[in-house]
């Protein structure tokens, strides 16, 4: 066969297709689980049930760390958003002394191991005191989510194109409604891809917030415990449910955003 | 006064970089001014400290008014940007009413001035489209539109027709000309296509290195360019290195090439070396039979004909080895047999009235 | 700064000094920890003291953490490397629609949370999981495999889970390739596999070295993975920094331990960045 442009092997692509499938099995399996009728976690399924599913309800320790994932995702998605793209806006549209040195320090925290993190939020809010509460929880998130958030809005910056405000200018707007009017509506998209990284960071950050946690926690931390001790498929459930909502919002996303903004990492 | 823009002494850094240097120059108003140069010679960054977009040493007036300091969105300027920067998500109608939004005009109003504007720029019919829906020609009359709908008191135009293909780009260039005289507004374009500069101006500014290396009219610079690179920057130059021998009346008697004597008008002192300019379409190549008393003439060995439908253009090597470009009409000679062969000696003659002397 | 410059970047600038200063700010109270003297139960004494570097790098105990950290990564990178270029090679001269199908799985597998994806390979790699259920049904063994808690199952998780951010960062280099250069070194008689040598494979380089820096770092510093997969029979150097942390409460130790992950983690980006750019074609 002459080689045409997408030729690949066909070797080539069954390992590749194989280890493709690989990704996928263990979803698949969890979800097969979380439906078993019996205690037992048997794949495949002795039995359908979404028994386990309405046992989360139960679970106060599962409706408690919800809502706490919720409120820390929420807020510190809102409040790293906003700080990057302010952030966002001073280095791409201005050269000032120790621009590089900002950029790369807002970006350092991804380069930090999250137990690191952990430790180091550890140490300094348990020797002022501030421990073991929202407070804690809320300054940690509102960093690591940072960065993330950081990296969109930097791209999506450097691609907004300055004549626009400038024209805008031009005609008369001053810099802050040409920014509004102007700029703002078409980074949205941007500001939509900062916000779901930022969101997920928060939502699923376990190593360096389980050194904060006390008797309220948050959902990783839960499943983690759970599944540690219990044997039954709850976790399971509760991690499908968890699954099966992310697939169908990266469907809705990559239909809106489409699928590049979401691999822009 | 009305919106004559004075420049002085000019400055603009960009940390060490120096993109204008003590530049001072008057645009008279009413006036379509070019301002040529190659990339980097610092037009834009002219037209940006018009427009208030850049940090500067010196002083602008603009209609008298000193202008340093005040914000762009506060000086009353009309701008179309190279890439057009029409707003993506604002209708053509949207668009060209920014401005007088800007200003608080009632809806009515600018409605109207907006209607004006169409019919101006012949953009009937695309009124609600949005920018992306528009071809590259309409996208920059929308431009225009846009910022001539404020009634500015100047008209900055940054290489507007480069992304054009070239019929578009002449069609554009007469409509622009049109359009400006029928407004009469103060008009700055920046480019670096000197046919452009040369067909459209009323005043031309050459530019190098950010400085301005001639002010004039389009004749005045093609036909006297003040130094080297006005000459070579402006249409073909055609330099010939030359020794100032004597004077005969009001001509120079030069050497050129091998010791061949040759007139041109200019005053130089004797023994100095200077540059002959001659353009090509004032050239003539002649065979030994055909040479006018009086003319310049130098002997050439013919290097390439390039045919080009209505003209022809010939290179020759002379004696010293430089290469002169000659432009000639097809006059018909080519096609009957008589034409020039590569090899072929021939006489490159010139009226020494049509010699540029250039001493730097 | 440019004169009026100053006020027009100081108030966008602001808000992440905060979040720096919030950062670093937490960073060096625990760099001071670990040069503090331990009185035990979260408490600590006063006085400069190097007894927590030695403690911890010069005990063969926890530099086994260290190295076994260290060294399984690298083999866990290597094989990660091999099949997250796999991935991304499929997903390169794939139709769009495959395309697109491969990417929403890769983004999805980001998009949920590692204790979900662990916790699933566990219930594959299990004694009663899905692995040893196949296998006993098709009777290739007689006695289900211990493929979990323990070396084996920390590495099967560790690859599996880092597939996507080696595929995602070579997907990148893969796809920025002019497809004209191919049909170049077709013209000119490459074979394909000619063709990937000294075309398709260089080019990707800068995609392979960043997926290689995450990968290593993510792998070297995981918590959960060893956590759950390696059921406490065999810690990381992740979990003993917890444990030494939340168990012992000995936060010197602890704050050591990290200072040392931090410098090593820093040393590899900083020596990979280096030397992957001395490697890479220009261009």
């Amino acid at each position: 066969m002459r080689p045409t442009m997408r030729s690949i092997s066909p070797l080539t692509k069954t390992f590749g297709y194989a280890v493709i499938a690989f990704l996928v099995l263990p979803l698949v399996v969890l979800v097969g689980v979380s439906l078993n009728a019996g205690v037992e976690q048997n794949f495949p399924p002795s039995g359908l049930s979404l028994r386990w599913y309405a046992n989360i309800v139960n679970r106060d320790g599962f409706l408690n760390a919800i809502q706490m994932t919720m409120i820390l995702a929420v807020i510190s998605t809102a409040s790293s958003v906003f700080v990057s793209i302010l952030a966002a806006l001073a280095i791409v549209r201005y050269r000032f002394f120790g621009r590089d040195l900002l950029l790369t320090a807002i970006l350092s925290p991804l380069i930090v191991p999250q137990v690191v993190v952990g430790m180091a939020f550890l140490v300094t809010l348990s020797a002022i005191g501030i421990f073991k509460s929202m407070i804690a929880l809320l300054l940690l998130h509102s960093v690591i989510t940072v960065p993330f958030a950081a990296r969109v809005m930097v791209g999506t910056l450097t691609g907004a194109r300055v004549s626009l405000e400038e024209a805008a200018r031009s005609l008369g707007a001053p810099p802050w409604k040409a920014f509004i009017l102007i700029t703002l509506p078409l980074i949205r998209p941007g500001i939509a891809a900062a916000a779901v990284f930022a969101f997920v960071t928060s939502f699923e950050n376990f190593t360096a917030t389980q050194f904060l946690v006390w008797d309220r926690t948050t959902l990783p931390v839960e499943i983690y415990t759970y599944v540690q001790t219990e044997s039954d498929p709850t976790g399971a459930a509760m991690s499908s449910a968890i699954v099966l909502t992310v697939c169908v919002v990266v469907l809705v996303l990559s239909r809106v955003l489409g699928l590049d903004m979401l691999t822009k990492r | 006064m009305k919106n004559t823009v004075e420049i002085r002494n000019l400055t603009v850094r960009y940390g060490q970089t120096v993109a204008l240097r003590d530049v001072s120059v008057t645009l008279d108003a009413s006036q379509f001014i070019t301002v040529l140069g190659p990339s980097g010679c610092g037009k834009t960054t002219l037209l940006r400290v018009l427009a208030g977009f850049v940090d500067y040493d010196g002083h602008v007036l603009i209609g008298g008014e000193a202008h340093d300091g005040t914000p762009p969105h506060k000086r009353g300027i009309g701008i179309v940007f190279q890439d057009y920067a029409l707003f993506p998500h604002m209708t053509v109608a949207q668009n060209i009413a920014f401005g007088l939004r800007m200003r608080g005009w009632k809806a009515a109003a600018q409605k109207d001035a907006v209607t004006d504007a169409i019919q101006l720029l012949r953009l009937d019919g695309l009124v609600e489209r949005y920018p992306d829906e528009l071809s590259g020609g309409q996208q920059q009359r929308v431009a225009l539109a846009r910022a001539i709908a404020i009634n500015p008191k100047l008209l900055l135009l940054d290489e507007p027709l480069a992304a054009l293909d070239k019929k578009l780009r002449e069609d554009m260039q007469v409509e622009l000309r049109q359009l400006q005289q029928r407004l009469d507004i103060t008009t700055m374009f920046v480019t670096h296509d000197q046919e452009e500069a040369l067909a459209l101006s009323d005043k031309i500014i050459v530019m190098n290195h950010g400085e301005v290396r001639q002010l004039g009219t389009p004749m005045e610079v093609y036909d006297h360019p003040s130094d080297r690179f006005v000459a070579d920057f402006i249409g073909t130059s055609n330099l010939l290195a030359a020794q100032v021998v004597g004077r005969e009346g009001n001509m120079l008697l030069c050497h050129v090439a091998d010791g061949i004597l040759v007139r041109a008008p200019g005053a130089a002192s004797d023994g100095a070396d200077v540059f002959l300019s001659v353009r090509p379409e004032r050239l003539r190549l002649a065979r030994q039979n055909d040479r006018i008393a009086h003319d310049n003439d130098v002997p050439a060995i013919i290097e390439h004909v390039t045919y080009l439908g209505h003209r022809l253009k010939i290179r020759v090597r002379l004696a010293d080895d430089s290469r002169i470009e000659i432009d000639q009409p097809n006059s018909g000679a080519f096609s009957e047999g008589d034409a020039w062969s590569v090899g072929e000696t021939a006489n490159l003659t010139w009226e020494p009235r049509n010699t540029i002397v250039i001493d730097e | 700064m440019k004169r009026g410059q100053f006020w027009a970047v100081a108030p966008l600038v602001t808000p992440a000094m905060a979040i720096l200063v919030l950062f670093f700010g937490t960073l060096s109270v625990m760099i001071t920890y670990s040069f503090l003297p331990s009185t035990g139960m979260g408490q600590i004494g006063e006085g400069f003291t190097l007894e927590n570097y030695q403690k911890f790098l010069g005990d063969a105990f926890y530099l086994s953490y260290v190295s076994r950290s260290l060294v399984l990564s690298l083999y866990c990178t290597a094989i990660t490397l091999v099949l997250g270029y796999l991935v991304a090679y499929v997903m390169y001269r794939a139709s769009p629609t495959a395309r697109l199908i491969i990417g929403l799985i890769l983004v999805v597998q980001f998009f949920t949370a590692y204790v979900i994806r662990t916790y699933a390979i566990m219930l594959i790699l299990g004694r009663n999981g899905a692995v040893n259920k196949l296998l006993l049904n098709l009777r290739l063994i007689d006695e289900p495999l211990q493929l979990i808690f323990n070396e084996l199952g920390v590495a099967i998780g560790m690859v599996l889970v880092s597939i996507p951010f080696m595929a995602f960062p070579i997907y990148s280099s893969l796809h920025v390739i002019p497809r004209n250069l191919e049909l170049a070194a077709h013209s000119l008689g490459a074979t394909p596999f000619n063709c990937f040598r000294t075309i398709i494979l260089p080019l990707s380089l800068p995609g392979i070295a960043a997926g290689i820096i995450i990968v290593y770092l993510f792998q070297i510093t995981a918590y959960i993975i060893p956590g759950l997969l390696g059921g406490g029979y065999f810690d990381m150097i992740a979990n003993l920094i917890y444990n030494k942390a939340m168990g012992a409460m000995d936060y010197p130790l602890s704050a050591a331990a990290s200072v040392t992950m931090l410098v090593i983690s820093c040393t590899i980006v900083f020596a990979a960045q280096k030397l992957f750019a001395r490697l890479s074609p220009r261009g």
